[in-house]
């Protein structure tokens, strides 16, 4: 059987309220879904590792070292390409 | 210009090559490198440079720049020229740099355009140069340096002038600089070079900041043998995909780091088959035994080695591992002295305790600072009687009866998380500033993998108010202390129990933190 692939659009607005309200490091301008996570300030080391733990339990699956890598964690569009690669 | 035989101790193995294996690249960013001769060429100029400008053997010079490839040049530089340098936590705020600035006084800071400007407007640099390197490849310094061959060089430094200022954070919060010699950092490096057999070709990681004592081994013990020194820069640092590759790619031969490093490859799977690597060393904090088992049966090959030894004495004992510990809850020794240094554990008195006895871990030797900065009776309060070369470290040991060297806790409220020294008072002084909070402590505690975090309770001002976000509490505290000191838990009581003295209860927060981090994933 496939397995149901989570609708991007709500991938996205799920990570932007992580990114918002829970794990994100706050910053002088809104965090939206083009914002600079690393080079912003967003994420630092801590913030990557929480924020996959939650994609994790969230959408079931783990992320492969060959994944982890910071092209990957841009922006949240490219986290939520990452999502729906391994979702 | 300036020779290599006028330079000082740490710089002259570096630049003394093999004309042949000039070519030979000495540093690599992720995607730069320089050779052994190129290396040369900069950091003579930089040197000139620097002579140029007024800077005399026994200077500092303060330098508060990223791990680049610049930098490192700019270390050798400053060496070559007889001064001595002063890394500091690019991620310091304003305010605790110019704290060392002042406890430093050096003759110049070496920053980058966008800190440089930052430093200036708030008024940090007071009475210090300040020179800027640009963001390009080419380094604005050396560029400036070109040129002028008559300038007769200044004497360089000897043996036992001073190479390095090391600063941790100091039990006020004022900043503690650990003076070491070029004999003290030469002395580790000749230890360590032989010890773990490093050659010329031998592909080296650089993983720790350049103010943490782990930067000796992969700048100089590299350089000195002439092998390559590959900078993994904060970016890469943070994705075990990307740390990995570049394992991979440059064909890593050997790697140190603080045990967390090791710890988070493993848990992303991505140390298997890395046929590279023949020598894997760990420091700064201890490595629970259970993740080394799993970092060790994911990656068998290597030689493992655990280093331990504070900034003051670097790497003063080290255990090599004969195999995977057999179980989780076997402890991992520290292991014998290095062949350079004496270790003795002793009583408060001074005496050396009886075989098997705990005692305070003391050590004699080359290795052994010169002191505090600044701080001579701190200095002299760390020493054994009659004896310049001697450091009292703080921590506890006792003797196996199989000679091991076995760690026993610290004697004051210095913690380690992640490897780096924290004062749990100065946490508490700076969460207590914050004006939602009454009363703050903070407590380390122990989570289900082993690891070391730090949680901070906190007491509201004012009652029935609604009390400050995490995230403004975290962002309080990164303009007031380094990054590292951010508690991975915070949590609002409302009111901190107390034991029957009416005194704060630790014993009764410690077990909550225990119990929080416990229950995690």
């Amino acid at each position: 059987m496939e397995k149901t692939k989570a609708n991007p659009e709500q991938v996205e607005k799920k990570i932007l309220y992580w990114l918002q309200e829970v794990g994100g490091k706050a910053t002088d301008k809104p965090i939206t879904a083009e914002t600079e996570l690393l080079d912003g300030g967003v994420l630092d080391s801590v913030g990557i590792l929480n924020l996959v733990s939650f994609l994790e339990e969230q959408f079931g699956f783990t992320v492969p070292f060959e994944e982890f890598v910071p092209e990957n964690f841009k922006t949240t569009a490219s986290i939520t390409a990452m999502v729906a690669r391994l979702g | 210009m300036t020779t290599v035989t006028e330079v000082s101790p740490l710089v002259a193995t570096v630049l003394s090559f093999d004309p042949a294996g000039g070519d030979q690249p000495a540093i690599c960013t992720r995607d730069r490198s320089v050779s052994y001769a190129e290396l040369r060429r900069h950091v003579l100029g930089l040197s000139d440079w620097l002579r140029k400008s007024g800077c005399r053997p026994g200077d500092r010079i303060a330098l508060y720049l990223p791990k680049t490839l610049e930098t490192i040049e700019i270390i050798l530089g400053v060496l070559a020229a007889g001064a001595a340098y002063v890394p500091i936590n690019p991620t310091l705020p304003t305010d605790n740099v110019q704290q060392l600035l002042r406890d430093v006084q050096p003759f110049m800071l070496i920053t980058d355009r966008k800190a440089g400007v930052r430093l200036l407007e708030a008024g940090a640099c007071a009475g210090t140069k300040v020179a800027t390197i640009g963001a390009g490849a080419d380094l604005g310094l050396e560029l400036a340096s070109q040129g002028d061959a008559g300038n007769p060089p200044g004497p360089a430094a000897g043996f036992e002038d001073l190479a390095v200022i090391l600063y941790t954070s100091g039990s006020t919060g004022v900043p503690k600089g650990i003076a070491l010699s070029h004999r003290n950092v030469m002395s580790f490096v000749d230890w360590a070079a032989q010890t773990f057999a490093i050659s010329s070709a031998d592909q080296i990681t650089s993983h720790a900041p350049l103010h943490f004592d782990l930067s000796t081994f992969d700048i100089f013990c590299t350089l000195s043998r002439h092998g390559t020194v590959h900078l993994i820069d904060d970016l890469t640092a943070k994705f075990a995909g990307a740390v990995r590759g570049l394992i991979e790619a440059r064909r890593i031969s050997v790697w140190y780091s603080v045990p967390t490093a090791l710890m988070q490859l493993q848990e992303r799977d991505a140390l298997k088959g890395l046929s590279s690597l023949r020598v894997i060393l760990f420091a700064g904090e201890v490595f629970p035994t259970a993740a080394l088992r799993r970092v060790m049966n994911a990656l068998p090959s290597p030689q493992y080695a655990n280093l331990y030894g504070p900034t003051e004495t670097n790497v003063c004992t080290y255990y090599r591992l004969p195999g995977i510990p057999a179980a989780d809850d076997e402890a991992l020794p520290i292991g014998v002295p290095c062949e350079h240094l004496d270790v003795s554990l002793r009583d408060a008195g001074g005496n050396v305790v009886a075989d098997g006895a705990q005692g305070e871990i003391c050590v004699t030797g080359p290795g052994v600072m010169r002191g505090y900065w600044n701080r001579s009776e701190l200095t002299q309060a760390t020493r054994l009687l009659d004896r310049d070369d001697s450091y009292r470290t703080g921590d506890y040991a006792y003797r196996r009866g199989d000679g091991m060297l076995m760690y026993a806790g610290r004697r004051d409220q210095q913690v380690k998380v992640r490897g780096h020294r924290i004062e749990l008072l100065a946490l508490e002084a700076a969460l207590n500033a914050h004006d939602d909070i009454k009363e703050s402590v903070a407590v380390v505690a122990i989570d289900a993998q082993g690891l070391t975090r730090l949680q901070a309770f906190l007491v509201p001002r004012r009652t029935n108010a609604a009390a400050a976000a995490p995230a403004a509490i975290t962002k309080f505290l990164a303009e007031r202390l380094p990054a590292y000191y951010q508690p991975d838990r915070i949590e609002w009581l409302d009111e901190m129990p107390r034991t029957s003295s009416g005194k704060c209860d630790r014993a009764t927060l410690l077990s909550r933190a225990q119990e929080n981090f416990r229950q995690e994933r």
